[in-house]
C-alpha cells in the first residue's frame, strides 16, 4: 500500500483520537453536559477518521468511526444525551481505533462487532428513538447513469446544514494523482471540503481495484464523494479543484423526499468520466497551481506547520553541533588585535548560537503530549483500584527535547501508577483521616537554571519510614545497625533500591517487579536525578531534573594525566580546591577510603587517574591498595613540604576535586587540574566500547582534541560507591539543603573572560561606565574622576587568581559602598542583576575576598566580598580600625 | 582506471615489515594525523579516538590485532579509514602505508596459504579468526595478505567478551 498515504493516515488519525480522547475525558468530568464546542470537536474528529479511512479501504477502521460518528451526531442535534456508560463505551471506541490504527495492515481482520453493538445498544438506550428510526432507513443515490450508486442513512441527508443542501455533487478525485500535484493528502482534502460543504458519504471505487489487501494500485485511484454545499456549478470546479468532467450534479429537488421516499433518480447522466480523463493534462495542472499561489486560502487550516522526517532533523541537529564546534575552534584562533576579524568572530558566533538554539527548538515539544495520557490512565486506574483521583497539570507548554519526552514517558508512568496505586488512599480512609475524599495528583513542569524540573505530587498517605525499614531490613538490604543510625528522609529515598517493593500484595496496577530502581536507572540514564520527599500522611513529592537535550550539554573539563575529560554540568555540584597543609589534614581516611569532611558531612573521595588505571571495577583490595598507595605519596609530600618550608622555598601543594552528585550518590572526584567550561556535542560512543560503564560519550573539544565524557553513575559503580551506607545520607543531606537555599540579591559580572563574577547587591552604591582613556595613573595606583570624586580603580586580577580583563575603550566600574577613601572595582562586561537562589559553596575555591561559588545562569560564578579585596589592596587603609 | 570484475585493487600497507592489502574499495582515506586520545578499560587492540574534521573515528591498533610487539607510532605511521559501509567509523594504525596494488581475481590464493606466510603469533591469530584474513596474493618481489576490513571488530569483540567470562 501506498507507504506515504497509509502514514500519514496513521499519524493524523492517532492526533485526532488523542484529542478526541481528551475532549472525553473532559466532558466526563463536566458530569456528562453536553458541551457544543466540544461534541463539535469530537465529531470532527472521528468524522474525518471515518472519511480517510474510506480512501484507504480501510473498512474495519471506518465502520467503528462511522458508528461513534453516528452517535456524536445524535448527541449534537440533541437526539441523544451523554452518560458515564456511553462515554466509557465510545472510549473504548478510541481505544479499539487506536489499537487498529497501530497494526493498520491487518486492522480489516479485527473483530469490532462487540464495540459495534455496545455503541448501538447505547444509542437505543439513551437516544430519540424517531432518529433511530431515521438512522435504518437508507437513502440511495446512483450517478453516473446507473454507473454506480451511494448508499446512506437517511439521517444523514436530514441533518444537512440547510445551506449545503443548496447543491448536492458527485465529486470523482483520482487520489494519487491530486496527491502528487498538489501535495495535498486525502485528509487534508477532506478538511478542506468539510469548511464549505457536508460530505455525505464517500467510496473507493472498488470495481477497478482486486483486493485492497494486497496494495492500492498504482493510479488511477478513484474516490467518489457526495457532497453538499451551497457553491454553485459554475463555482464548485474551482473551489474543488476538479474538472468539470469529476463533477455530477444530483438534482436536490429529489432529496426533499428524501426521508420519505428512499430512491433519488439520477437525471443528468453524463457517463462515468473515463479513469484515465480524470487526470489533469499538464496545461491544466500549471493553471491549478496558479489558482493554488493566488489563493492562499486553499488548503489545511493548519498551514503554518509541516512535517519533517526525525532523520533530517537528527542530520540537522548534529551539523549545527558541528558548526558549533568550528564556532569554538574559530574562535579560539581569532586575532584580537584585527578588529575586523573580532568582529566578524563575534557576528558568526550570535549566528551560530541562534542556528544551533533555533535548531534545538525543532526538537522539542511540549511536555503537555506527555501529561495528557495521564487523564486517560488515573482515570482507569480510579475505576480499578475503586479510589477517587482528580489529575492536575501544569506547565504542559513547557518544551523538552524530543527524545528525553520519550524517554521519560516509562518512568513517568511508574511513578503516576506507584502514586495512585500505593500513595492515594481509598476514599473511606481518607475521610477518616480528615481529607477530602477526591486524592489529587499534580504533574508539574517548569525550567530552572538550564534544566528541565518535573514534579510530581500527591496527597496520599506518603511513604510509612516504618514499613520501608522493616522490609529493607527484611530483604537483607540494609543492616539493622545502619538503619538505625539512619534518618526518616534517608529510610524514604530507600526505595530507589533494587529489589525493593512495599505493596503487602502486589496488584496488577504497579508491583509488577519492576521497581522505583528501573525509573531512577532511566532518569540517570537521560542524565538526570531525581529526588525523593514524602510527608507520611500529607503526600509525595518526587523531584525528576533533567537536561533540556541531550545533544549539547554544558560541561567541566578536567585533566587527567595528559588528557582531558568532560563531566556534565547536570552531576556538578561545587569545585572544591585544598591547598598545602589542608591536603593532608582535612582529607581523612574512613575505612578504605579517603574522605573530606565538606560542610558536616563526609564526603568519599575517588581519584580520576585510578579509576580510569583500573579496569576492573573496584573491589576491596583495589581500594585497599589505592588508599596505601595514596597514604605513602601524601606522607611522602608533606616530608617534602615540611623540607621546602623549612629551607624557604614555598610550594603549591593542591588537591582539586569536583563534588557530584549521581541519584542517591555525591561523592568528590579528584582531579588534576580544572581546565574549564565548554558546550560540548555528544557524541555516541562506538560500539567497540559502547559497553565500557564510565563513559557517557565522547566529545571533540573547541581546540580539536578528543575528550571522553564521564559517565558519574558508571564512574561511581566503577570505583563501587554505591556498596557504602553513607551515600545516601549525603544524598539527604542535599535534598534537604537544597530546600534551604536562600535567595540573594546578586550583582552579575565579568572582569577577565574566564570566570563569571557576583557581588552582593546590597554592598553595592552604583555602576559607572567610564572611558578608560580617563584613567589617570599616580602613585603606582589608577585613579578616575567620577562626579568631581576620585575613585581608584581597583583591577580584581591584581588581588585574585582570576584571568586578565582584556583592553577595551570603555568599561564599567562598580562603586561598592564603603566608608573609607572611594573605589571601584573593574568590569568587562555586565551579566545580570537579580535575585538569586544560591546554593554557596562555602570554604572551597575561597580564598580572601571571595565568598565561596555557586552556579549562576548556568555558569561556575565566585561571590565577591567587595571589602575584603579592598582590604587586600591596601592594608594600610584598614590598619587604623584594628589599633 | 576502470574497474572491472575480474580485477581487485588494494591499499596496501606495512606492519611489523610485512606486506599487507585491504579492499581500496573499504578504504574512505588514509590520514597522517596521530593525535590519538586513550579510552581507558577499552580493549589493548583500541588505541584511541581520532578527530577528523569534527568526526570521532575509534583507532584500532593493528599490531596489537595480532599480537605483535607494541611500537611507538613514527613518522611513517598512517591510520587507515574505512568508509561507513564497514563498520561504524574507524581505522587502524599501521607501520607505514604502500602504493596502491592491482591485480587479477585469480591472483588472489586461498585463504589456507595466509597462514604459512605469516609470523607464528600473527598465523595463530589468523587461525582463531579466519574472517580476519581474505587469502594472499603472490606480487612480484613478496606476498601480500589481504586483510578483510570487516573482520577486525569481530575480533576484538569476541576477545573482549572472552575475557569477561574468565573474569566471571
Amino acid at each position: 500500500m501506498e507507504p506515504s498515504l497509509l502514514d500519514e493516515f496513521v499519524n493524523e488519525s492517532k492526533e485526532h483520537l488523542t484529542n478526541a480522547e481528551a475532549d472525553f475525558l473532559q466532558c466526563e468530568r463536566q458530569g456528562c453536559v453536553a458541551d457544543a464546542a466540544l461534541i463539535n470537536r469530537i465529531f470532527r474528529a472521528v468524522h474525518t477518521i471515518k472519511g480517510s479511512a474510506g480512501f484507504l479501504g480501510l473498512v474495519r477502521i471506518g465502520e467503528l468511526a462511522h458508528r461513534m460518528e453516528t452517535l456524536m451526531a445524535m448527541v449534537r442535534d440533541g437526539a441523544m444525551s451523554l452518560s458515564p456508560s456511553s462515554v466509557g463505551v465510545l472510549l473504548d471506541g478510541v481505544d479499539r481505533l487506536g489499537t487498529m490504527l497501530s497494526a493498520v495492515e491487518s486492522s480489516n481482520e479485527v473483530v469490532i462487532a462487540d464495540l459495534l453493538e455496545r455503541l448501538q445498544a447505547q444509542m437505543e438506550r439513551d437516544g430519540d428513538s424517531q432518529r433511530i428510526q431515521s438512522l435504518q432507513e437508507r437513502v440511495v443515490v446512483p450517478f453516473g447513469g446507473g454507473g454506480g450508486e451511494f448508499s446512506f442513512a437517511a439521517y444523514n441527508l436530514n441533518s444537512l446544514p440547510a445551506p449545503h443542501r443548496s447543491h448536492i455533487y458527485v465529486l470523482s478525485y483520482d487520489l494519487l494523482a491530486f496527491q502528487e500535484k498538489k501535495g495535498k493528502s486525502p485528509v487534508h482534502l477532506l478538511e478542506y471540503l468539510a469548511t464549505m460543504g457536508t460530505i455525505l458519504d464517500g467510496a473507493l471505487d472498488t470495481t477497478r481495484v482486486e483486493d485492497l489487501r494486497d496494495g492500492l494500485p498504482s493510479r488511477p485511484l478513484i474516490y467518489r464523494l457526495l457532497y453538499g454545499t451551497v457553491l454553485d456549478a459554475s463555482l464548485i470546479p474551482i473551489a474543488v479543484e476538479l474538472d468539470e468532467k469529476d463533477i455530477e450534479e444530483i438534482p436536490t429537488d429529489a432529496f426533499e423526499h428524501a426521508a420519505s421516499s428512499c430512491e433519488i433518480a439520477s437525471d443528468i447522466p453524463p457517463p462515468p468520466p473515463p479513469p484515465s480523463a480524470s487526470r489533469p493534462e499538464p496545461s491544466e495542472v500549471a493553471a491549478f497551481v496558479r489558482e493554488g499561489r493566488d489563493e492562499p486560502s486553499v488548503g489545511s487550516g493548519n498551514a503554518d506547520t509541516i512535517r519533517i522526517r526525525v532523520d533530517v532533523l537528527d542530520r540537522l541537529m548534529q551539523l549545527a553541533g558541528e558548526l558549533v564546534l568550528v564556532r569554538n575552534q574559530q574562535l579560539m584562533n581569532v586575532n584580537r588585535a584585527d578588529t575586523t576579524s573580532r568582529a566578524i568572530a563575534q557576528r558568526l558566533d550570535i549566528v551560530t548560537s541562534d542556528l544551533q538554539e533555533t535548531i534545538m527548538r525543532t526538537r522539542m515539544q511540549p511536555i503537555g503530549s506527555v501529561f495528557a495520557r495521564f487523564s486517560r490512565m488515573v482515570r482507569d486506574l480510579g475505576l480499578k483500584l475503586g479510589k477517587d483521583i482528580a489529575i492536575e497539570t501544569q506547565g504542559n507548554e513547557v518544551e523538552l527535547d524530543k527524545s528525553i519526552l520519550e524517554a521519560l514517558a516509562d518512568p513517568l508512568v511508574h511513578i503516576v501508577r506507584n502514586s495512585c496505586d500505593h500513595g492515594i488512599e481509598n476514599p473511606q480512609v481518607r475521610a477518616a483521616a480528615g481529607k477530602p475524599r477526591q486524592g489529587t495528583l499534580l504533574l508539574k513542569a517548569y525550567h530552572q537554571s538550564g534544566q528541565m524540573i518535573v514534579e510530581i505530587r500527591d496527597d496520599g498517605r506518603g511513604i510509612d519510614a516504618k514499613a520501608v525499614r522493616e522490609k529493607a531490613l527484611e530483604k537483607g538490604l540494609k543492616s539493622a545497625e545502619e538503619l538505625a543510625q539512619m534518618s526518616v528522609v534517608e529510610i524514604q529515598a530507600l526505595i530507589f533500591l533494587p529489589g525493593f517493593s512495599t505493596a503487602a500484595k502486589l496488584s496488577d496496577v504497579s508491583g509488577r517487579g519492576v521497581g522505583m530502581d528501573v525509573v531512577k536507572t532511566s532518569i540517570e540514564r537521560l542524565g538526570g536525578t531525581i529526588d525523593l520527599l514524602s510527608d507520611p500522611g500529607q503526600g509525595t513529592r518526587m523531584t525528576l531534573r533533567l537536561p533540556l537535550t541531550l545533544a549539547i550539554i554544558p560541561s567541566l573539563i578536567v585533566r587527567s594525566g595528559t588528557q582531558r575529560y568532560a563531566i556534565p554540568q547536570i552531576n556538578l555540584e561545587e569545585l572544591v580546591c585544598l591547598y598545602d597543609e589542608d591536603v593532608a589534614r582535612k582529607v581523612e581516611c574512613a575505612g578504605s577510603r579517603e574522605v573530606y569532611r565538606l560542610r558536616d558531612a563526609l564526603l568519599p573521595l575517588v581519584r580520576l587517574g585510578h579509576v580510569l588505571r583500573n579496569r576492573e571495577p573496584f573491589c576491596e583490595e583495589t581500594k585497599d591498595r589505592i588508599t596505601e598507595e595514596e597514604l605513602a605519596l601524601r606522607e611522602a609530600g608533606n616530608a617534602q613540604l615540611l623540607e621546602d618550608r623549612r629551607s624557604g622555598i614555598s610550594v603549591d601543594l593542591s588537591l582539586s576535586f569536583a563534588v557530584l552528585k549521581a541519584g542517591g550518590m555525591r561523592f568528590g572526584l579528584v582531579i588534576d587540574d580544572v581546565v574549564g567550561f565548554e558546550e560540548i556535542v555528544v557524541k555516541p560512543m562506538h560500539r567497540a566500547v559502547k559497553h565500557l560503564p564510565v563513559y557517557a560519550g565522547v566529545t571533540v573539544l573547541g581546540d580539536g582534541e578528543v575528550a571522553m565524557i564521564l559517565d558519574v553513575p558508571g564512574v561511581a559503580r566503577h570505583a563501587s560507591l554505591s556498596a557504602e551506607g553513607q551515600d545516601e545520607s549525603n544524598q539527604a543531606d542535599t535534598s534537604v539543603r537544597s530546600e534551604e537555599r536562600d535567595r540573594r540579591g546578586l550583582f552579575l559580572f565579568r572582569s577577565g573572560p574566564m570566570e563569571q563574577l557576583a557581588v552582593p547587591m546590597d554592598a553595592m552604591r552604583r555602576i559607572e561606565r567610564v572611558d578608560m582613556g580617563r584613567i589617570e595613573t599616580g602613585a603606582g595606583r589608577e585613579f578616575v574622576t567620577i562626579a568631581g570624586e576620585s575613585v581608584e580603580v581597583l583591577r580584581l586580577e591584581d588581588h585574585l587568581p582570576l584571568s586578565r580583563t582584556e583592553a577595551a575603550e570603555s568599561m564599567f566600574l562598580l562603586l561598592p559602598k564603603t566608608l573609607g577613601t572611594p573605589y571601584g572595582i573593574l568590569a568587562s562586561s555586565l551579566v545580570d542583576i537579580g535575585e538569586y537562589a544560591v546554593d554557596l559553596a562555602v570554604g572551597t575555591v575561597c580564598g580572601d575576598g571571595i565568598e565561596g561559588t555557586a552556579i549562576l545562569r548556568d555558569h561556575m560564578t565566585l561571590l565577591l566580598r567587595p571589602e575584603e579585596i579592598r582590604r587586600r589592596s591596601r592594608p594600610e587603609l584598614f590598619e587604623g580600625s584594628f589599633a | 582506471m576502470t574497474r572491472s570484475d575480474d580485477v581487485l585493487q588494494f591499499c596496501s600497507f606495512r606492519l611489523a615489515g610485512r606486506l599487507f592489502g585491504v579492499d581500496i574499495l573499504d578504504v574512505k582515506e588514509i590520514t597522517s594525523e596521530l593525535r590519538i586520545a586513550k579510552v581507558s578499560h577499552a580493549a589493548d587492540e583500541i588505541a584511541g579516538y581520532l578527530n577528523l574534521r569534527g568526526q570521532v573515528h575509534l583507532v584500532v591498533d593493528l599490531r596489537r590485532v595480532f599480537r605483535l610487539a607494541p611500537a611507538e607510532p613514527g613518522e611513517f605511521s598512517r591510520i587507515l579509514i574505512f568508509k561507513p559501509s564497514v563498520d561504524e567509523p574507524f581505522g587502524i594504525l599501521v607501520d607505514a602505508t604502500d602504493e596502491v596494488v592491482t591485480i587479477a581475481s585469480g591472483q588472489v590464493e586461498e585463504r589456507r596459504h595466509a597462514g604459512e606466510v605469516l609470523p607464528a603469533e600473527m598465523a595463530e591469530r589468523r587461525k582463531a579468526h579466519p574472517d580476519l584474513t581474505g587469502g594472499v596474493c603472490r606480487l612480484d618481489k613478496e606476498l601480500m595478505v589481504i586483510l578483510n576490513a570487516r573482520g577486525i571488530l569481530p575480533v576484538i569483540l569476541e576477545n573482549e567478551s572472552h575475557i569477561k567470562e574468565i573474569a566471571c
